[in-house]
């Protein structure tokens, strides 16, 4: 299946190369992946480049201790700046969409409404229809509801409350249901870039550069004359001294909501508005575990596959912050890490690892003057740093999310529950949970706090003041440079990120290609 | 000495430490170098680092580790090799910082006064190790709780990604594929 020819491990070259492409697509996930295959079948030469290995389902072991390494940033511990934070961040092609848990919503109509109103977008439920029936159909998204003991515990639990609740959509084919999606797919049913649309690109000619990071653009006037890349050695931990450099028609960014806008300050292109890298959102996830009678076992079936958005929209579009709550996967490694305990304390709850049911609160970012997210500042030696300080207005968001979910999991029958915080404790009951999580002290690395969605940092708009690409994702100050990711949205979504980006890549890459194959 | 950590003029002697501290490191890591020499089969950890997480691992992992002494030791060479793996994944400026976490709690005067560790790792009792957990878990000082968690994760998430440890939490490992 793989063509040999077009695909370059870089980590192997021993010498610099020069390339030329009509377009060169950066990074090879939910955006570059879709762009790619649209550019490569309208017969344009397409080069790939992506930092991380390319590793396929016969690699996919399902083991924490191989994933992590090789197909995460920093061993899928990246930490915003002052460690409050830990990002969850896939790194290999296929992007994101090889490790994800395959969950898959549309861009909610609050959220586009946001969106057309601040950021003068025009686009709406009806003109990205076409686009969502494309991504829907290619990556076989539909509503998954078989659920493992986890979700069906979280569902039982919603019921209860009769809070709102559905069934989430995945992007899988012949799924058998193991559970190990953030691992890999061992079994090629998740339908990743990386399966699906990459696969198609080759094929139609392009050419696939793995292992090796985009470093710098190059202009001369208004336009990108090269791109200079550095190969990385076989661990991604470093570069190798390799160079390669690309010459291409048009460039298309979509590095994701850290790299993308670290690419860009790296290049020091012009930015009249200092607008790179800010407003970078994570959805910043909260998480509780419950300790229920029976057994979960929350490390088999599909992760996730209930979603609960009771407070979603709990105070409006740009009132208090709003979050959805969902189950997670619970591999030992990771849980070990959730678990912020040592000694005894520690070994006691991972012996009972397989009754835990887990669920995670992911804040809707961005929405609230309060809420500006994060900036992406650059290392002295170049490499991204995402600076995101917590405030006031996020920690009532996460407060009232733990509350939400501990609830559920009562609701659900749990016998105890503790939530990710480094001075929690086991509760036996709704109402002393309801009464201690009042006082439990919110701050930075006390709160064990993740995302798995690195979104903004270079939002799209119509405005030059407020965003870095227009509503064509074309870079405002340059003539051949555009970004097709999560990037360009000027808030969080709302929901797990990767249908709004295939959807938003289908519709910004079929512009494009029009333009230029003219 | 019990608890150097919880009077506030202790509190406020600890902070200027470590920001002292900090400052050596920067400063003297040129010319006071870790102990570079790798150890045995590792890519990234040294000498000295190995007998530090001989005796952090098995306090940090009090009650998970294997009972049986070969066993035991196997399980910790492989806990050593894991962390080792997973620092020489990160980039350069992470394993900086893993490697001035390290410093600060073998280099003997930083060691004493910001982890409470009087004694040499290899002579250090468990009871020591537990009360710099603690303290540093439950310190008003970001940097310490940094550094717990630094520590915390990269030990346990090396211990539970290894199969060893599956059959005690009753983890069937992944499922077979036919």
């Amino acid at each position: 299946m793989r063509n040999e020819q077009s695909t370059i491990d870089c980590s192997t070259l021993k010498q610099d190369h020069i390339v030329e492409a009509d377009v060169l697509v950066i990074g090879t996930g939910a955006g570059g992946g879709i762009s790619a295959q649209i550019f490569a079948e309208a017969g344009l030469n397409v080069v790939m480049v992506e930092e991380g290995p390319y590793q396929s389902s016969t690699d996919f072991k399902m083991q924490e201790s191989d994933a992590y390494p090789n197909l995460y940033h920093e061993v899928a511990n990246r930490k915003t700046k002052d460690k409050a934070i830990t990002v969850l961040q896939g790194r290999a092609v296929g992007g994101g969409t090889t490790v994800n848990w395959t969950s898959c919503f549309r861009i909610p109509s609050n959220t586009l409404a946001h969106w057309r109103e601040v950021y003068g977008w025009s686009l709406n439920s009806a003109t990205l229809r076409s686009s969502y029936d494309y991504a829907e159909s290619l990556l076989n998204i539909k509503p998954w509801p078989i659920h493992n003991p986890s979700n069906s515990a979280f569902l039982t639990g919603v019921k209860k409350l009769n809070w709102h609740h559905e069934v989430i959509s995945r992007n899988v084919k012949a799924c058998r249901n193991l559970g190990y999606c953030g691992l890999g797919c061992p079994v090629d049913a998740k339908q990743s870039t990386l399966t699906t649309c990459i696969p198609v690109a080759l094929n139609k000619g392009a050419k696939l550069y793995s292992r090796l990071r985009a470093d710098k653009l190059i202009n001369q006037g208004d336009t990108i004359k090269e791109v200079e890349c550095h190969a990385m050695n076989s661990m991604g931990s470093d570069t190798t001294g390799i160079q390669v450099r690309i010459r291409a028609r048009h460039i298309v960014l979509a590095a994701g909501g850290i790299g993308t806008p670290a690419l860009l300050l790296r290049s020091e292109l012009p930015d009249p508005h200092e607008r790179i890298g800010k407003r970078t959102f994570l959805h910043v996830t909260a998480g509780s575990a419950a300790r229920m009678p029976k057994k979960m076992e929350a490390y088999y079936g599909a992760p996730q596959t209930i979603t609960s958005n009771e407070f979603l929209w709990r105070d409006g579009i740009a009132g208090k912050l709003g979050y959805k709550i969902e189950a997670a996967p619970l591999q030992p490694a990771l849980a070990a890490t959730v678990f912020s305990a040592f000694g005894q304390e520690h070994a006691d709850v991972m012996a009972e690892i397989s009754y835990a049911q887990p669920l995670i609160a992911l804040m809707r970012d961005g929405f609230n003057d309060e809420s500006v997210g994060g900036t992406v500042k650059l290392n002295d030696d170049g490499s991204p740093v995402l600076d995101y300080p917590l405030n006031d207005y996020l920690w009532d968001g996460i407060r009232h999310a733990y509350a939400s979910m501990m609830e559920i999991q009562f609701a659900a029958g749990a016998k105890e529950v503790l939530p990710s915080h480094i001075d929690a404790h086991w509760y036996r009951s709704w109402k002393e949970a309801k009464k201690d999580i009042q006082h439990l002290s919110l701050a930075p690395n006390r709160a064990k706090l993740f995302s798995a969605h690195t979104m903004g940092g270079c939002a799209m708009g119509s405005d030059i003041k407020n965003s870095v690409v227009d509503l064509e994702g074309n870079y405002h100050h340059l003539s051949n440079l555009s970004i097709i990711d999560g990037s360009i949205f000027p808030t969080s979504v709302g929901a797990n990120p990767s249908l709004p980006i295939y959807a938003m890549a289908t519709l910004l890459a079929n512009k494009l290609t029009e333009a230029l194959i003219k | 000495m019990a608890n150097m950590f919880n009077p506030k003029r202790r509190h406020f002697l600890k902070v200027g430490l470590l920001g002292s501290a900090t400052l050596t490191v920067a400063a003297c890591s040129t010319f006071v170098a870790r102990d570079s020499e790798k150890c045995h089969d590792c890519k990234w950890l040294g000498h000295e680092d190995r007998h530090l997480l001989n005796a952090l691992i098995p306090v940090m992992l009090s009650g998970a580790l294997p009972g049986d002494m070969h066993e035991r030791k196997k399980a910790l060479e492989e806990i050593i090799t894991g962390f080792d793996i997973s620092v020489s994944h990160f980039p350069k400026t992470v394993r900086d910082e893993i490697e001035q976490l390290l410093w600060v709690l073998e280099f003997p005067v930083t060691r004493s006064l910001i982890g409470g560790v009087w004694s040499s790792w290899r002579n250090v009792s468990e009871n020591n190790v537990k009360e710099l957990l603690n303290n540093w878990k439950n310190s008003d000082f970001d940097l310490l709780r940094i550094g717990y968690t630094a520590l915390h994760d990269l030990i346990s998430g090396s211990w539970y990604a290894n199969p060893r440890s599956w059959q005690r939490i009753d983890y069937p490992g992944p499922p077979k594929i036919l």
